[in-house]
């Protein structure tokens, strides 16, 4: 851990992280992967695998494959319902200290403020991410790209629960600006950009997709340069709204970058499965890499660009 | 997550084991013929530890090409363990881009692995005989839980190890386990000319005997429906795997469960299943 841990905490508006380094939805499970590699209340805020109103089996195999720089996946909405997340998980990394935030999701309205109802009163869980973008399930669409929709369900969650509400904005809804611009009238105590970018690999003997379905989301290193153009658009546009950036970040200098284009935070994904230590790396590393930029902490440097 | 089968307990209790070493050192890496390969890794000594907790159907995430750190790692059961040298072997097979990679790798090198990861295989109850059926290059963790039936007082099992062609055998170093081998081949080259499958039903197995499997999925299928129903089959699964660890859910296999239980994680819940319990898909 930084030596100084007022140098790596982060805040704005209502959010506050000891750390930058956030684990990203679906990538860390319900955090139980990463135990023998670092303490879980070293990070910022494990956000959970998506959790939904009943149990859900995710899509068949193939859910993923490799692609230049990253990975496609199409694992669906694999997870063991709110239900079970509240009685059998939650209670775990409530005793451990985790900062946790639930990654909600659904089909419905309906779906989704059930499941806040149920765990708002639930002790342990700072906030909510929804998951409004997942590109993997039918029809999952929809909140993320249609700008009505999107308003609505924010002001549904909203009077649902006082805890943070951090809705996931989706590549796939284009310009992520407008989309931040509602989260905030709408009460959002911030906006992650963004998620996995719908994206297909096929086999070119076959012809077949190399995921069980036609198509899946891209993830990793490839997506970085993206992930960055999105998290600075949204900052210009609406910069009092936290932003956690998510999509590609690798390395600690990469966490600089996505704060100087306007992050608060930023979530760690696809690099888990190549190296389970990078957490604790990243931890290691920032404090220099702060100073070289001339500051005293991370949070001095959001928005700074050149 | 949900209960898991009793049958993994044992890698669920030993979790707090596994560890990502970035200085594996590779001390061995010979061909076998016929695209078949030895590796033999050194574990740092002061993570030695590590090793006391490899056993029969565990298996190691590599990272076979460190130029592309993101690339997946990939999974290999062990083969062989060696507590005091702090050594272990993977037995693997040139398919594609990481193992090419792997296979160019010169001795003191550095590799990076995660380990130990999975569920092993379950050692039988006492009297109860054992059959070992390996097809190709899934005869790896069978050789290893070979070695861990004879530390435990076991008769040499039988293998029953089935091939194209005699080369895929590499009987030479298969010889070097304490194994009563049977082999077949596809092309009659060496012992059976057919497929394991088809031996394991010529030569007969009895109702008490556990057996052992891993090979490819239409193998494990024809070897379900042959073997009477009473037969215990444990067998070693493969998925495409990007973590190893639990942590993507990408490596899904379905099983006779109902619903968030329809659905397993082989690096997590495996990769040892009741083959039985699992819907087997090509
Ligand atoms: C738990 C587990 C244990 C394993 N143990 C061993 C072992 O001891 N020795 C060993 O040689 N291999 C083992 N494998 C398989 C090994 O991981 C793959 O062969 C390897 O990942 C292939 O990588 P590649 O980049 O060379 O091939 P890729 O370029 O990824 O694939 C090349 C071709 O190989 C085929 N292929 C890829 N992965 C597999 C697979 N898992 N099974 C069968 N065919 C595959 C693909 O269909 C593709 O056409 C194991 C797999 C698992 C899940
Ligand atoms: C295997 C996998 C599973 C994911 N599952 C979820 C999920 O359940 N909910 C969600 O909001 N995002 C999910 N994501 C998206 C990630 O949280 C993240 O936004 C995305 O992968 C981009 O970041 P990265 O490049 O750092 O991986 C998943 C991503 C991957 C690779
Ligand atoms: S490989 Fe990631 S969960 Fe099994």
């Amino acid at each position: 851990m930084a030596e100084d841990a007022g140098q790596m905490r982060v805040a704005a508006g209502r959010l506050e992280f000891k750390s930058p380094v956030l684990l990203a939805s679906g990538c860390a499970s319900f955090g139980e992967p990463f135990e023998d590699f670092f303490k879980l209340t070293e990070v910022g805020a494990l956000i959970t695998k998506a959790i939904t109103r009943e149990p859900r089996a995710g899509n068949e195999p193939v859910r993923i494959c490799e692609t230049p720089g990253g990975m496609l996946n199409a694992i669906g909405l694999h997870n063991p319902g709110v239900e079970e997340f509240a009685t059998e998980l939650l209670p775990k990394l409530r005793e451990a200290g985790v900062t946790v935030i639930v990654n909600v999701a659904g089909h419905s309205e309906d779906d989704y403020i059930q499941v806040l109802r149920r765990l708002r009163d639930e002790p342990g869980i700072y906030g909510f991410e929804l998951n409004l973008s997942c590109p993997n399930v039918d029809g999952g669409m929809m909140f993320a790209t249609d700008p009505v929709l999107f308003g609505r369900i924010c002001e549904k969650a909203r009077a649902v629960t006082e805890l943070w509400l951090i809705p996931k904005l989706s590549p796939a809804a284009g310009e992520l600006a407008p989309y931040a611009q509602i989260a905030d009238g709408a009460g959002m105590d911030g906006v992650t950009v963004s998620n996995t970018h719908p994206a297909m690999a096929l086999d070119w003997r076959t012809g077949r997709s190399r995921l069980s379905r036609p198509s899946g989301g891209l993830s990793g290193p490839a997506v970085k340069p993206l992930t960055l153009y999105n998290v600075w658009q949204v900052a210009q546009t609406v910069p009092e709204l936290p932003i956690l950036a998510s999509g590609g970040c690798s390395e600690a200098c990469d966490v600089i970058e996505f704060v100087r284009a306007g992050a608060l935070a930023v979530q760690l994904g696809t690099i888990l499965f190549h190296d389970p230590l990078r957490p604790r790396r990243i931890h290691e590393e920032l404090p220099a890499l702060i100073a070289e930029c001339g500051a005293s902490t991370l949070n001095e440097l959001r928005g700074r660009i050149g | 997550m949900s209960s898991l089968p009793v049958r993994n307990q044992r890698a669920v209790i030993e979790s707090a084991a596994v560890k990502a070493l970035s200085e594996l050192t590779v001390t061995v890496n010979r061909s076998l013929g016929g695209g078949l390969r030895l590796l033999t890794l050194k574990v740092p000594s002061e993570d030695a530890s590590v090793l006391e907790h490899v056993h029969a159907g565990r298996f190691v995430m590599l990272r076979c090409d460190e130029a592309e750190p993101f690339k997946f790692r990939r999974p290999f059961s062990f083969a062989s363990v060696n507590a005091q040298a702090g050594t272990f072997d993977i037995y693997y097979k040139v398919v594609g881009d990481q193992t090419r990679k792997l296979a160019d790798i010169a001795p003191g090198t550095h590799l990076s692995g995660v380990l130990p990861l999975g569920s092993g295989f379950t050692i039988p109850p006492p009297d109860t005989p054992a059959i070992l059926i390996g097809g190709g290059v899934g005869v790896a963790p069978l050789l290893l839980l070979a070695t861990e039936l004879v530390a435990a007082g076991r008769p040499r099992p039988r293998l029953l190890f089935g091939g194209r062609t005699s080369t895929d055998l590499t009987l030479e170093y298969v010889s070097g386990f304490p194994v009563e081998v049977h082999p077949a081949t596809d092309d009659g080259s060496h012992g059976f000319h057919g497929n394991v499958v088809e031996l394991a039903a010529l030569e007969g197995v009895a109702k008490d005997v556990y057996v052992y499997a891993c090979g490819p999925v239409p193998m494990l299928k024809s070897l379900v429906e042959m073997l009477p129903q009473a037969v215990s089959i444990e067998a070693s699964l493969e998925e495409v795997m990007a973590c190893g660890i639990g942590a993507c859910y990408g490596c899904a296999v379905r099983t006779d469960g109902l619903g968030a239980e329809s659905m397993r994680l082989v690096c997590r819940d495996g990769p040892v299943f009741d083959l039985r319990q699992i819907r087997l898909e090509e």
